[in-house]
């Protein structure tokens, strides 16, 4: 195994996640894609630990982003509940209204 | 020391109680309707109060005996400067409030000095401006109406009858006057006086021009406030002389709280002018060099004759003196009470007043010339009197006689015998002019001597008042007569007698100036003929003239009490003649002679003076003759008026030049219209067409330019300016516009277009970052 391996997986993880957010209507499908693209930034980040001189601080670094990313995932799962208290429905298209 | 302060106290509070009233008269009056009759109540009200002020402190001055006060003297008591000269102590409280300006040495303060005669004058002025109040209450009550129908007005020179009243306005100017005078009487310095004698002229133009809407009042007032400014020309320059020769303006010096020497005292006019002359130069000398600045020996002696002489002009302006008379008699127009105030205690005794504290800064020359004025003013006032038709026209130039006739007694340097004919003048004058309204405001504003006779049937307490007013006028007494010790006549006869003695006096020691004593004694037979011949003619018969008069009755108590008030004063304030009550406190409180005074030291003239002790010696043989020919003009006036012995008309007819002369006024009106006021009016036309013809088409042509600029200017401001930022605020406003659109508000398209700008830097990036192309 080598690190573009490992990039590699990472990339089509990245490019899932974005395409996820793309595509996606439900909300909880776009927050799915950010929670693939964190991962995937995480996967970097490991792989640069295990693999160049950056040692540990890639892995501290990748334990920030999970913690991160729980946090964020808290608030973006409180942003949608309060969405569909608002809109009656979890469609991000809906919500169009910082347009006017 | 408590006696002091509560004299101060007292009178400066009666001082500003008159202006207090004026204040609240003229606000008040914005929210009282004209008809009310408040106004007058409070200014009254203000009079009396300070009125009883001025008693009080007399009474305070009287009770703290001159013993007394050389006792605190002595043990070295502040602001008490008492003098011992000879036998007389002078006692003077000096003071500053407030410093108005400071330039290195010299000082303007404002102060008080306050002396015997500054009492005696504050009780003066109050006690008539009292009676001149009340007394107004009733005289000026038609004014209180909202439309007031004047009948004295021009209809054919298109002046309307009908305005609204101003018995607020009166008694406002009133209260200004009154407060005017006695500020200068209360002042320390010249340049005090000046601004109160200045506040004095104002106010008079105030009340002198008070029917306003009559065109001869409009001119009397300007008259009277152009002559009087004429003297105050001399007045500055001769302040400015001072000032500079003298350094202060201060006519007393002023002792601090601590008591100091005199060394730190710093000196007042008097000594510092004495000072002055001791060190003149003649002026011969100095017009060798050809210049008048002060040099190391001292200044021009003409300079300090001029000095005296300017302020000598102040007081023959203010006092209506030769030539500066004329202004008195058109002064007239006014209301009568206000005649009544201006020619008793206030505006024409200021200059009088002056005249008597500035004595001491008077040399020989200006003092003869002073005596000629006022003889000359003397007869002319007497002579134009006793031809005049009019009944205000009459007491007006008695006035003008009178004062002439105490400018003479300062003149021949018997300034005490001066300020005691003025205060003796003042009661029985101000008596004469409120009995002639009385007359004039029952006969409805009749004042034709010859339409005019007979009332004193009608109004016999008016008549009563006036005789005594006439008798004490023209000096009339019963001689070798006395009850009590007690010569019978009235405050006139005392007071002319001391007069008239202090210029025999001088004439004898002076004998080629005889001309002053024959003018006196002539002036004296013709003041008792015309003051005599006004009573005659109006009161003698028994039936009016006119059938018109037949429904006159007294006026409301309110009228005849100030008469009665006054009458008793004029016939009695005299009582005891030079060693009596007021001519005493007078003699106590004006300025020692100075020292050059007793030999002749004149450079022009060389005069002997005169002390009080040889003015007492002649005083029989003057009173006698004074006496003599009061009573010939009084029997010459019986005989053509109240017997008819004589026809007045052939005596008329007989004297014709004369008599036209003097009812033409001398021709001093046409002297000074053909020669000042005609040549200065068309000074003024050829000026004024000057402007019209160079100077208003420059400023329009200058007018136009800044126009035609300026509408060139709004052109390039509305062309380029304005349309520069219209264009550019318009393109803003369009390119928002169009990245409006790109704002969809569907979140994925975001993320979208963000990955493709990701994309796309990233492309970018690769494609022109140098050097690491090659990469690994």
């Amino acid at each position: 195994m080598s690190l573009g391996a490992y990039l590699a997986v990472s990339a089509v993880l990245f490019a899932s996640g974005l395409t996820c957010m793309m595509t996606k209507r439900h909300a909880l499908g776009v927050l799915m894609g950010v929670e693939l693209i964190l991962n995937s930034a995480c996967l970097n980040l490991i792989a640069f630990a295990r693999y160049t001189t950056l040692g540990i601080d890639g892995q501290v670094f990748a334990l920030f982003v999970i913690v991160i990313a729980a946090a964020e995932a808290a608030v973006a799962l409180a942003i949608a509940l309060n969405y569909y208290n608002n809109f009656l429905t979890v469609d991000v298209d809906r919500g169009d209204e910082l347009k006017r | 020391m408590v006696a002091d302060s509560l004299i101060i106290f007292c009178l400066t509070l009666a001082w500003l109680l008159p202006l207090a009233g004026c204040v609240v008269i003229s606000v008040l009056r914005l929210k009282l309707s004209r008809l009310s009759a408040v106004p007058g109540w409070i200014g009254t009200g203000s009079l009396l109060v300070a009125f009883c002020l001025s008693l009080i402190s007399a009474g305070v001055w009287l009770m703290t005996s001159p013993a007394e006060t050389a006792a605190l003297q002595a043990s070295n008591v502040s602001d008490v400067a008492a003098h011992e000269t000879g036998n007389l102590l002078q006692r003077r409280l000096v003071g500053h409030w407030y410093s108005l300006a400071k330039f290195g040495e010299i000082d303007f303060p404002l102060g008080y000095a306050i002396d015997a005669l500054t009492v005696l004058m504050f009780v003066l002025v109050t006690m008539i401006s009292l009676a001149v109040h009340a007394y107004s209450l009733v005289y000026m009550a038609d004014e209180q109406t909202e439309s007031y129908q004047d009948h004295h007005l021009d209809h054919s020179a298109g002046e309307t009858s009908e305005r609204p009243g101003r018995f607020a306005h009166f008694y406002a100017a009133l209260g200004l006057f009154t407060f005017a005078m006695l500020g200068i009487v209360l002042a320390h310095g010249l340049l005090q006086i000046f601004v109160f004698w200045e506040l004095v002229g104002f106010s008079s133009y105030l009340l002198i021009g008070f029917y306003h809407e009559r065109r001869t009042a409009r001119l009397a007032s300007m008259k009277a406030f152009l002559m009087n400014r004429v003297g105050d020309v001399g007045f500055v320059l001769g302040m400015t002389i001072l000032l500079a020769t003298c350094g202060t303006l201060l006519l007393y010096p002023v002792h601090d709280l601590n008591g100091t020497t005199a060394s730190s005292v710093p000196m007042a006019l008097p000594e510092a002018f004495q000072a002055a002359v001791e060190k003149a130069v003649p002026s011969q000398a100095i017009h060798d060099q050809a210049n008048l600045i002060p040099t190391e020996q001292g200044i021009s002696y003409a300079l300090l004759v001029a000095a005296g002489l300017g302020l000598l002009a102040g007081c023959v302006g203010k006092s209506a003196q030769f030539p500066l008379h004329p202004w008195l008699a058109d002064a007239m127009e006014g209301p009568t009470p206000v005649s009544a105030l201006v020619h008793s205690a206030t505006m024409v005794a200021a200059g009088v007043y002056l005249a008597a504290r500035i004595a001491p800064l008077l040399l020989p020359e200006a003092l003869l010339l002073l005596a000629y004025v006022g003889v000359v003013t003397l007869l002319l006032g007497a002579s134009m009197a006793i031809v005049a038709r009019d009944l205000k026209l009459v007491l007006a130039h008695s006035t003008i006689s009178q004062l002439g006739l105490m400018l003479l007694g300062i003149g021949v340097g018997a300034w005490e015998a001066a300020i005691f004919h003025l205060i003796t003048h003042a009661f029985f004058k101000s008596l004469l002019f409120l009995g002639a309204g009385s007359v004039i405001h029952t006969t409805h504003h009749e004042q034709d001597l010859e339409k005019l006779g007979g009332l004193r049937a009608h109004l016999p307490l008016t008549s009563l008042t006036m005789l005594i007013g006439v008798i004490a006028l023209s000096g009339l007494a019963v001689p070798y007569v006395t009850i009590f010790g007690e010569s019978l006549g009235f405050s006139g006869f005392h007071s002319k007698d001391a007069i008239v003695s202090g210029t025999m006096a001088f004439v004898l020691k002076n004998p080629h100036h005889i001309l002053l004593l024959i003018s006196v004694l002539l002036g004296a037979c013709l003041t008792a003929a015309y003051s005599l011949r006004l009573w005659l003619k109006l009161f003698a018969r028994d039936t009016p003239v006119d059938p018109a008069l037949q429904q006159v009755h007294e006026g409301p108590w309110l009228m005849t009490w100030p008469l009665v008030v006054l009458a008793f004063f004029a016939a009695f304030c005299a009582l005891g003649g030079e060693e009596g009550f007021v001519s005493t406190l007078v003699e106590e409180s004006l300025s020692p002679a100075p020292a050059w005074f007793s030999d002749s030291t004149g450079e022009v003239v060389s005069i002997q003076w005169t002390n009080a002790s040889e003015r007492h010696a002649v005083h029989g043989t003057a009173g006698a003759m004074a006496l003599a020919a009061a009573w010939l003009g009084a029997l010459i006036a019986w005989a053509l008026y109240g017997l008819q012995a004589i026809s007045s008309k052939d005596l008329s007819h007989q004297l014709t030049p004369l008599v036209r002369l003097a009812s033409h006024r001398w021709h001093f009106d046409t002297l000074y219209r053909g020669f000042l006021v005609l040549p200065i009016l068309n000074l003024a036309r050829h000026t004024a067409w000057i402007d019209r013809i160079l100077i208003d088409p420059f400023i329009d042509g200058c007018a136009r330019l800044s126009e035609r600029f300026s509408h060139a200017s709004q052109w390039f401001d509305e062309a380029m300016i304005n349309r520069f930022f219209d264009n550019m605020a318009s393109s803003i406003w369009a390119s928002g516009l169009s990245l409006r659109k790109a704002q969809t508000g569907h979140i994925r398209q975001y993320v979208l277009l963000a990955t493709m700008a990701v994309i796309v830097l990233f492309l970018i990036l690769f494609a022109w970052m140098p050097g690491d192309r090659a990469g690994p």
